[in-house]
């Protein structure tokens, strides 16, 4: 995989996977952030709404629309086929969820 | 602590949101002819592999050990009744317990890097559970 000059960009899917070419982690921290926004987002509106908040139930939901994004990320990929979220990052994302998962159900 | 009833159903529905969340992204990639597919991974493979055929067997052992229970003639004991078959039941369920736990961390513990003495500590913390579970199960029947 070769980070490649801005061009023969002919689809969008092209677009969306050239920041993988050039930084392996784009979608880590991409992903991550979605995370920490939504979950915080959830935390505080739920907090504002009732006057209390479940931090775990928040990194639970978020965690859950995480995971299906980078599943998303994995089907998308571009004219050399490659992912716009690779296997491995997809794996870190899954074992960081299924922690936030599991003690959200367990608590439940 | 909770009751024991509790902490095998807790870890028996987060067994099948496992299984289910893996059935998910496995199909999902398989129909979408997926480049990099989860399959394929040795770890992700073996762990899906695993938890299916371990909440498979939970329904033979609960049919086995209903049978064991059905048939086993109370005796009167100081003051109680007393079933032994209630110790067997007992520790096959715990059994199952470690079984799916020790299979659902290997994903964060492998791939994340999780510290060996946090899993430890877990792990000290989920067998003094379960045992003192298992001991007020076996003294007062629940």
């Amino acid at each position: 995989m070769v980070c490649e000059l801005f061009t023969n960009l002919e689809s969008i899917a092209d677009l969306l996977v050239y920041p993988t070419t050039c930084y392996y982690w784009f979608y880590l921290v991409v992903l991550g952030t979605i995370f920490t926004v939504i979950s915080l987002s959830l935390y505080f509106i739920e907090k504002e709404k009732i006057g209390k908040a479940d931090a775990i139930s928040t990194l639970g939901v978020s965690s859950i629309a995480t995971l299906l994004l980078a599943l998303i990320g994995t089907l998308i990929r571009n004219s050399d086929g490659i992912p716009m979220v690779q296997q491995n990052i997809f794996l870190y994302v899954l074992a960081f969820t299924i922690v936030f998962i599991g003690i959200w159900f367990f608590k439940k | 602590m909770g009751s024991f009833q509790d902490i095998f159903g807790n870890f028996a529905f987060l067994g099948l949101m496992v299984l289910a969340i893996l059935g998910l992204v496995i199909t999902v990639q398989n129909l979408n002819e997926s480049v990099q597919p989860l399959s394929e991974h040795e770890l992700i493979n073996e762990t899906f592999t695993n938890i299916t055929s371990l909440i498979g067997s939970a329904e033979g052992e609960s049919k086995s050990k209903y049978n064991l229970f059905s048939s086993e003639k109370p005796r009167l004991g100081f003051g109680s009744i007393v079933l032994f078959t209630i110790v067997t039941v007992g520790k096959t369920f715990g059994n199952l317990i470690f079984g799916l736990f020790t299979f659902i961390i290997k994903i964060p513990l492998i791939i994340l890097g999780v510290n060996q003495t946090i899993v430890s500590m877990i792990i000290s913390f989920l067998t003094i559970s379960i045992v003192i579970a298992l001991w007020i199960v076996y003294k007062f029947g629940g």
